[in-house]
This record gives C-alpha cells, sequence and structure tokens, in this order.
C-alpha cells in the first residue's frame, strides 16, 4: 500500500514527463555570480562545503550567500522587481504557488545529465522546481516515559491512557509546512491512499480529542525536540534531521518512523533573477549524485538523487529517511494540494490557516 | 537655539515639529498609507470585503478582545510593581540609583528569545519554581507554569516593567520633595500626603509609561507565542502569519487597521488625560474643543473617581508598613528582573551541544565559536554602530518635536503626538513590509541606511513618549530665572534645561538603542549580504538548531555593559577626587 502511495503522490507532483535534457550535459563553466539562500546553521554549512565550493572551483561562478527570509518576504521582493535571490529553497509546496503567480523562471534543464534526472525519487523536479533535500516529519518522544516501549504509530500518539504525558504538535496554521493535518486524519484511521483531499472537518474532530493533552504548537523546527529533551512533553512531532541532532548529542529522546510524512524542499528561480543561466547551472550542479551524497555527508537530509546512495556508506544511508527499508514505513506528503487553489480564489495552506484560527480561539 | 519659551518663538513650531514629521512621512507613512489602501482593493477595484470578512469573524474579533484584555493586564501589573520600585530609586543616593536602573534595563539586553527560554527552564515541571514548590510540600506533583496564561503573563510583565518603571522615576525626580513635607507639617498623616500630594503629581509619568507597555503589548508576539499554550494566540501571530508565510497582504493591512483604529478611539476617548499630559499647567487652555465629550465624561469620571479610591485605601495599607513593604516589593521585582540571567550565564559555558539547564559539564567552546566566527562578529558591531547612530538620531528629531508637544500650543498637537506614537501600535511586521515594497525597488535593501531610518522609527516614539513626561513638572522657573539674569538662550538650554531632563534623555536613548538592537522584523526583510544585525544572525541561528550559542551573545553583553559601568564609576570618581583636591 504504502508503494502505491508513492507511485500516486508522485504522479500527483505535476512532475513534466520529458524534459529537454540531452544526452551529455551542457558545460557548465561560466562567469559572474549566483546569488543563494542557504538556510544558514549547519543546512548552510553542508551547502558551502558540498556545492558552493566544488560549484566555484569548477565553473568559476561565484557564489554569494544572502541571509535567510520568509516566503512572504521573498515573494514581495520578486513583486517589487528586485528577487531578493536568484535561487530560492522552497519548503511546503509553495514553489507551487510561486510558479502558478508567475514568479519563477523556467530552469534550464540542458545542464542537467539524464542520469541524474531520471534517478530523482520520491519527488520529480517539474518546470519551475527541483528537489533538494527530503526530510520526515515523525514521532519523537522521551523513551525514559515509556518504559514498556513507546509509541509507533500516530494513534498511538493520540492514545492518552496507554502512552501518558503532554504532546506536542506543529501549528495548523502553516497549512501542509508542519503535517498536522495528515497527522490527525492517521490518528483518527484514514488510510495514506485517503488523506487528499483532506477532509478538514474530520482532521479537527480527530484533534478536538486530543486538545486537552497538547501542551504547545510548537513555532519553529527546533522547538519540538526541545520540548522532548526537557521533558515539557512526552510525545512530540519532529523533523527527523533535528531528532538525529539531539540524540547523536546525548539528548534522551527516540523517534519512530511509522507513518512519518516524507516532505521535500525545493529550487527555484525567482522570476527577474539577475543570473538566471547560472542558476540553472548551480541547480543541475547540486542535482549530481556525488554532490548530493556529500551533502548527506554532512547534515541528514536525504539526496533526491537516489544514484546518491551509490556513494554513501551504509551506516550513513541507514539514518536517512528515503533509504528504502524507511521510505516503505512512510507516507509522502502531497505538496502539490496545499499550494492548489480553492472555488474562492484561496489555496488550501490560506483556507486552512483561517479554519485553525477559528478553532484555537473555540 | 529654537528651545526656549519666549524669546525664540519666532524659531517656530513648526521648525521644531519638521524634522520628526518629515522622518515619518518617508519612512512610515508613505509606506504605511500604501499599503493600507491595498486592504480596500481587490481585483475588481474598492471594496470593504476584507473588513467585513475580518469583522464577521468570530475568531478575529475573539483575538482581537484576548489582545487587548492582555494588554490591559500586563500594563496594570506593570504599573503595581514598577511603581513602588520607582518610588524607592527616586529615594536611594545618585550612584545606588544609577546601578539599579543599570540593572533593571539588563534583561533588555538579552534577546527575547534566549530570555524566553529561561523562563521555559525556570518555570518548567523539573523548573527552580516547581522544585521549591514540591520540597515545601505546597504540591505533590509540577504545576503547569509556563505554556499557558502564566508563562505569557511572567515573560510580559518582565519585559515591560523597564518600560513603566524609567518614566516613572523620571517623573518622580521632579517633585518637589518639600511639597510633601509640607504636608506632613501641616497634620496630614504620611500616607495622606503621599495619595494626595506626592501620587498626583507623578501622573504624567504613569501616563508616559502605560502608553508604552499598552502600546508595545499590542504588536508583541514573540513571548505570548513562545511562553504561551494552545490558547494564546495573540494578534500579532496572526498579522505576522498573513505577511510572511501567506502572502494576505491585503488580510494583514485590514487587520493591523482594524487595531489602529480601535486603539485611535481609546485615545481619542481619553483625550483630556492626554491633552492634560501634554501640557503644561502654565500654558494656555488645551485646543481641544471642551465641553462635546458628555457622554464620556462621566463614564470615565466615575471609573477614575472609584479606581483611584481603591488606590487610596491600597496606600493607606501599605504606608502603614510603608518601608518594610516597599524594600520586600523593590527586591523581589529586582530579582525577578534579573532571573533570566541566572540561567543564561551558566547556559553559555555549557559543554553541551543543545540548550539544556543544568548543563551537563562546563566548557568554553561556545565563546570559541563565537570569537572564531566572523559572521557573528561582524553582525555584532554592525548591531552596536547602526543602533547607537539610529538612537542618536532619533533623540536629535524626537526632543524638538517634545519640546514643542509638551510647551507650545498649535493645532493638530494631539493628532502630531498620536501619529509619532503611533509606529508603536501598528504591528511591526506590517511597517517593515510596507517599507520594503518603498526602498526593494530602488536598491536599498541591505544597507545601512535603510537601517538607520528603519531603526529610528523604531527609536523615535519612544524619545518622544519619555521626553514629554519628562517635560512634564518640569520647573521652568530656573529657566526663566537664568534667562532673566541675562543668559542667552542657548546658554540656558545647555546649562540648565538639558541637564535636568538628562534622566529622560538617558532612558530615552536607551529605549532606542534596545528597541534597535533587539529588533528581529526589519531585519528579516531588510538585511543584504552587507548588512546583517546580529538577532538575524540569533534568528538564524535557532532556526536551524536550538544550541547555547546564543546564550554567549547576551552574556558578552551583560559584561560589556558592566564593564562599561565600572569604568564610568572610576572615571567618574577619579574626576570628582580630581575636582576636589584629593
Amino acid at each position: 500500500m504504502h508503494r502505491r502511495t508513492l507511485l500516486k503522490a508522485a504522479g500527483a507532483l505535476g512532475v513534466a514527463s520529458i524534459f529537454p535534457a540531452p544526452l551529455i550535459a551542457k558545460s557548465l563553466k561560466g562567469s559572474g555570480e549566483v546569488v543563494i539562500y542557504d538556510g544558514a546553521g549547519a543546512w548552510g554549512e553542508a551547502m558551502r562545503s558540498a556545492y558552493f565550493e566544488p560549484f566555484e572551483a569548477e565553473t568559476g561562478i561565484k557564489v554569494i550567500v544572502e541571509p535567510t527570509t520568509d516566503t512572504g518576504a521573498v515573494r514581495a521582493s520578486v513583486m517589487t522587481g528586485a528577487p531578493r535571490y536568484d535561487i530560492y529553497i522552497f519548503s511546503g509546496g509553495y514553489a507551487n504557488s510561486f510558479a502558478r503567480d508567475g514568479l519563477l523562471e523556467k530552469i534550464d534543464f540542458s545542464f542537467f545529465e539524464r542520469s541524474d534526472l531520471d534517478a530523482f525519487r520520491p519527488a520529480k523536479p517539474t518546470d519551475y522546481s527541483c528537489p533538494t533535500i527530503i526530510y520526515s516529519l515523525l514521532m519523537a518522544y522521551n523513551p525514559a516515559a515509556f518504559p514498556n516501549g513507546g509509541p509507533q504509530t500516530w494513534a498511538d500518539m493520540w492514545d492518552v491512557s496507554k502512552f501518558p504525558g503532554g504532546r506536542a504538535l506543529g501549528p495548523g496554521s502553516w497549512g501542509g509546512e508542519a503535517g498536522t493535518f495528515e497527522i490527525a486524519l492517521l490518528a483518527d484511521g484514514v488510510t495514506p491512499d485517503g488523506l487528499y483531499p483532506i477532509d478538514f472537518d474530520r482532521a479537527f474532530r480527530s484533534l478536538d480529542k486530543i486538545k486537552a493533552s497538547i501542551v504547545k504548537f510548537w513555532e519553529s523546527g527546533a522547538e519540538g525536540p526541545q520540548l522532548v529533551v526537557d521533558k515539557q512533553v512526552a510525545i512530540a512531532a519532529a523533523w527527523n534531521g533535528r531528532v538525529s541532532a539531539v540524540k547523536d548529542q546525548g539528548g534522551e529522546i527516540a523517534m519512530s518512523w511509522h507513518q512519518a510524512l516524507l516532505q521535500y524542499d525545493e529550487f527555484g528561480i525567482l522570476k527577474g533573477a539577475s543570473n538566471v543561466e547560472n542558476a540553472s547551472k548551480f541547480i543541475a550542479f547540486a542535482s549530481r549524485a556525488k554532490n548530493q551524497a556529500d551533502f548527506s555527508n554532512k547534515i541528514l537530509y536525504a539526496p533526491p538523487n537516489s544514484n546518491a546512495y551509490q556513494y554513501l556508506s551504509k551506516e550513513r544511508a541507514g539514518m536517512l529517511p528515503t533509504v528504502p527499508d524507511l521510505l516503505a514505513l512512510q507516507i509522502v506528503q502531497n505538496q502539490a494540494y496545499w499550494a492548489a487553489l480553492r472555488d474562492d480564489g484561496k489555496d488550501n495552506t490560506q483556507y486552512a490557516a483561517e479554519l485553525w484560527e477559528n478553532w484555537i480561539t473555540r | 537655539m529654537p528651545f526656549l519659551p519666549r524669546r525664540s518663538r519666532h524659531v517656530g513650531t513648526a521648525g521644531m515639529m519638521a524634522p520628526v514629521l518629515v522622518t515619518l512621512a518617508l519612512i512610515y507613512m508613505i509606506p504605511v498609507v500604501g499599503l493600507f489602501i491595498k486592504s480596500f482593493q481587490d481585483r475588481n477595484g474598492f471594496t470593504l470585503d476584507s473588513y467585513l470578512n475580518q469583522l464577521t469573524s468570530p475568531a478575529f474579533l475573539k483575538l482581537l478582545v484576548e489582545t487587548l484584555e492582555l494588554s490591559v493586564g500586563v500594563t496594570i501589573l506593570c504599573l503595581l510593581f514598577g511603581y513602588p520600585v520607582a518610588y524607592t530609586i527616586s529615594r536611594v543616593n545618585k550612584r545606588s540609583a544609577a546601578l539599579l536602573l543599570l540593572l533593571i534595563s539588563l534583561p533588555y539586553l538579552t534577546s527575547v528569545l534566549i530570555r524566553t527560554y529561561a523562563w521555559i527552564v525556570v518555570l518548567g515541571p523539573n523548573g527552580v519554581v516547581n522544585q521549591f514548590l514540591m520540597s515545601v510540600g505546597l504540591t505533590s506533583k509540577p504545576v503547569q507554569l509556563v505554556f499557558n496564561q502564566i508563562g505569557v503573563y511572567t515573560g510580559m510583565v518582565q519585559i515591560h516593567l523597564p518600560l513603566m518603571i524609567f518614566p516613572v522615576y523620571a517623573a518622580m525626580t521632579k517633585i518637589d520633595r518639600s511639597l510633601t513635607a509640607a504636608a506632613v507639617s501641616l497634620g496630614s498623616s504620611p500616607a495622606s500626603a503621599f495619595w494626595h500630594v506626592f501620587a498626583p503629581l507623578t501622573y504624567p509619568g504613569i501616563v508616559g509609561g502605560s502608553t508604552l507597555v499598552f502600546l508595545s503589548c499590542l504588536g508583541f508576539y514573540t513571548t505570548p507565542a513562545l511562553l504561551g499554550g494552545t490558547a494564546d494566540y495573540m494578534l500579532a501571530q496572526g498579522i505576522t502569519l498573513r505577511v510572511l508565510r501567506l502572502a494576505d497582504l491585503a488580510g494583514a493591512a485590514t487587520q493591523a487597521t482594524i487595531l489602529l483604529t480601535i486603539v485611535l478611539a481609546v485615545f481619542v476617548l481619553l483625550r483630556k488625560r492626554f491633552a492634560a499630559s501634554l501640557d503644561d499647567e502654565a500654558s494656555a487652555p488645551a485646543p481641544l474643543k471642551r465641553g462635546d465629550g458628555a457622554s464620556s465624561e462621566p463614564l470615565l469620571y466615575g471609573l477614575q473617581r472609584r479606581f483611584s479610591t481603591i488606590l487610596y485605601r491600597f496606600g493607606v495599607i501599605v504606608s502603614q508598613v510603608r518601608n518594610y513593604v516597599l524594600w520586600a516589593v523593590t527586591a523581589a521585582v529586582m530579582f525577578y528582573l534579573i532571573v533570566p540571567f541566572l540561567v543564561v550565564v551558566p547556559l553559555s559555558f555549557s559543554s553541551a551541544a543543545y540548550l539544556t539547564f543544568p548543563p551537563p559539564g562546563y566548557s568554553l567552546r561556545w565563546y570559541e565559536s563565537f570569537f572564531s566566527n566572523t559572521k557573528w562578529l561582524e553582525a555584532t558591531w554592525f548591531s552596536l554602530r547602526v543602533s547607537v547612530m539610529a538612537a542618536i538620531a532619533s533623540l536629535a528629531v524626537g526632543l524638538p518635536a517634545a519640546f514643542a508637544l509638551a510647551r507650545r500650543q498649535f493645532a493638530l498637537k494631539l493628532p502630531a503626538y498620536l501619529l509619532i506614537i503611533s509606529p508603536m501600535v501598528v504591528p511591526q511586521i506590517v511597517i517593515a513590509i510596507a517599507l520594503y515594497l518603498i526602498v526593494a525597488p530602488h536598491r536599498m535593501v541591505g544597507t545601512e541606511h535603510v537601517f538607520l531610518l528603519a531603526y529610528m522609527l523604531l527609536g523615535i516614539p519612544y524619545v518622544v513618549v519619555v521626553a514629554v513626561a519628562g517635560l512634564q513638572r518640569f520647573d521652568t522657573s530656573l529657566e526663566s530665572a537664568a534667562a532673566s539674569l541675562g543668559a542667552r538662550p542657548a546658554v540656558v538650554l545647555f546649562t540648565i534645561t538639558l541637564p535636568l531632563l538628562m534622566p529622560s534623555i538617558v532612558s530615552a536613548f536607551l529605549f532606542a538603542f534596545i528597541a534597535a538592537f533587539d529588533d528581529v522584523v526589519f531585519g528579516l526583510f531588510l538585511s543584504g549580504r552587507d548588512a546583517i544585525p546580529l538577532p538575524m544572525r540569533m534568528w538564524e541561528n535557532i532556526r536551524q538548531e536550538i544550541d547555547p550559542q546564543i546564550s554567549v551573545v547576551a552574556s558578552i553583553l551583560l559584561f560589556l555593559v558592566i564593564v562599561g559601568y565600572l569604568a564610568h564609576n572610576t572615571l567618574g570618581r577619579l574626576r570628582w577626587s580630581r575636582v576636589n583636591g584629593r
């Protein structure tokens, strides 16, 4: 069933079936610069060593890193005609809504190797976007609180009598990005292939059942694991990379991959960018299997180019969310759904945010 | 110089108000009005749909009411805790007062984020407070003190107390103590003298402080977001969500406009209070129409009378044990203010790679990584430099306006005052996006200049509110005396007026500096590769991983302030002893 879900989700992503990629990719050599967002912190560090420095050495194009910004500010920058970056990294399916509103340039796939392009899974490139990292929203918990075995599924998280303690979830006002609606539905018994379109009434009824135990809807990705380590909550929804990082550093935290939600970020070239061609070259470079493997050796984000696993040690691969054993346990989020427009002209993210505000103030 | 009462009138009120009004027009009014026009537009032209949607949305109305409730609640608590502290400080000697004021401003130097984390540690299930409650047997299992209203109020009051204490203290320093002494010698009880003579004289400070706290609360959301629970969702949070994630600018502008309208309505309702606080006793009646407030007057008057009766009763009780209570309250408040540091400083020496308290071991690793990272050092220098410049610039344009507002009569005075302080009410995220849309096409994003301007916008309201409060009850007879003895206006200004106003100027500078230094929101929009303020670096850092790095920044700032204070003290003493020939 999981494999079927995967295929279906891939189909829903609006994959452009044939890219105009030649058998032999065009040279990436060039001049000038490319302005990019790097997400800062450990992520920015990993990008610097796996992508920026080797890209500069190979192509002669200089990589300029502009400070981190949110999607709303980036949209404003494109609308004023002075886009803040050449390449932005979109989460939560926002690349789809930017593309729909004409705020992205097409990526020139002639710079890509055919073998790289064909190996993207489970998320595929589209005309306007190219996946760059894959991560998993999963259940993190305090193992000491459950000596007889921790919770495995989202239904377990909802079972407060069997697994007592506080809970933390992401904010539903983020739409699909924090996975809260999918989690609530899965906990209520919805099967993975019946998740979309989201049944919001059912999701809120499910959330009603656990609301009293929820200590906090977190406001940043680092907060979920922090709440568990601080013993403020027993179980939290959190991203795998953050949980692993805390665990590596000796924090008392465990995780379950069952029914985890697989999400991904995408590169997109902003409309009106000064260095469109260099941007395509950079994205092609960062899509190479070897480079993605270098990147995933630095930080626990999975490579969308599945060929990257050829360059990763078995041990390292085993920690990444798209390694086949783990992939089989998970569900690929339909990020395109969250960016899709409804009849009233709002997209599903905006619609969900309004319902959410009504629900939490009720 | 334009500040003097009589002889330089011809310099003109317009001249005094112009710098601030021009600045605000350029970086605030034009951008924000542009954005507000958007809230009336849709694809087909003019529409009120956006407003109808919000005003019929139960969620929005509930958020609005809750936001107002929280702001009023925090203001009242700040007044209750802040007033006795200000009173104590006004009675101790100058050196001790300076030290206490410094301690009070310290919490401001830690970023909101790390301060909030400190509260989570202190109030959490394994925190100090719960451990204490359990050890004395008051409770058998941990009480939920954070991620609920208790947490929100604890964090919000701590953050806003300095905003109350400084203006109230500034007002108290200008009160002639011989007045209360006279009352007592004429047979009044000390309590009665305090409540009938002293307290009313502090009224401008109370109005100033309450205004600052209330307005700042309205637009504040990081603390409620982080310390609140599932139900503590504030209006500013919704507005930020709309701007940063949903890209619903019209919705955000609509919500901000409604909030601003309500606040303006409150001000208009209380306009006599404000007009009074803007007017010197000596000056002519306010230019406001009198007698048209018949409907609101009895209500307000009644409320005020009831409130002052309660205050009076309370005061009588307190004054019987006054000194003990006063010192106890002051000590407790001071402790409350510095509690976060008791967590933040040890945390900066943590050997752990994530935030955990108490640290599992101690090391200097986070200091090493701070000082070896040019990104942190450059950002620190950028923030210090631009914030200081912005604070000075805010004083330069804000002080003349404060003089005009406090001492001159002119048409539209109250509207001008409301305009100047309104940037505190309009959620900052709305101002930031409005400003961004204006400056981005001119390639000004990522320059020092644009930060200087944006930071001035944060500083000006503080400068004007604090300076106007400081100019109230200002003893103008000293100036008149000097002038009558032949001192030129400039001499009077620099030898009499400004020195007397110094406590207000210093606190205005401090607030303006700190508002800029702590800013994340403008940073989000205006940063560029060569202009990245420190809070942006911290924010980037915590977005990826919560580690002890940000507590290092807070501890270093604390250290710098202490060194600065000691240096200032030592220098001061040296100079003093030289003057005295010792």
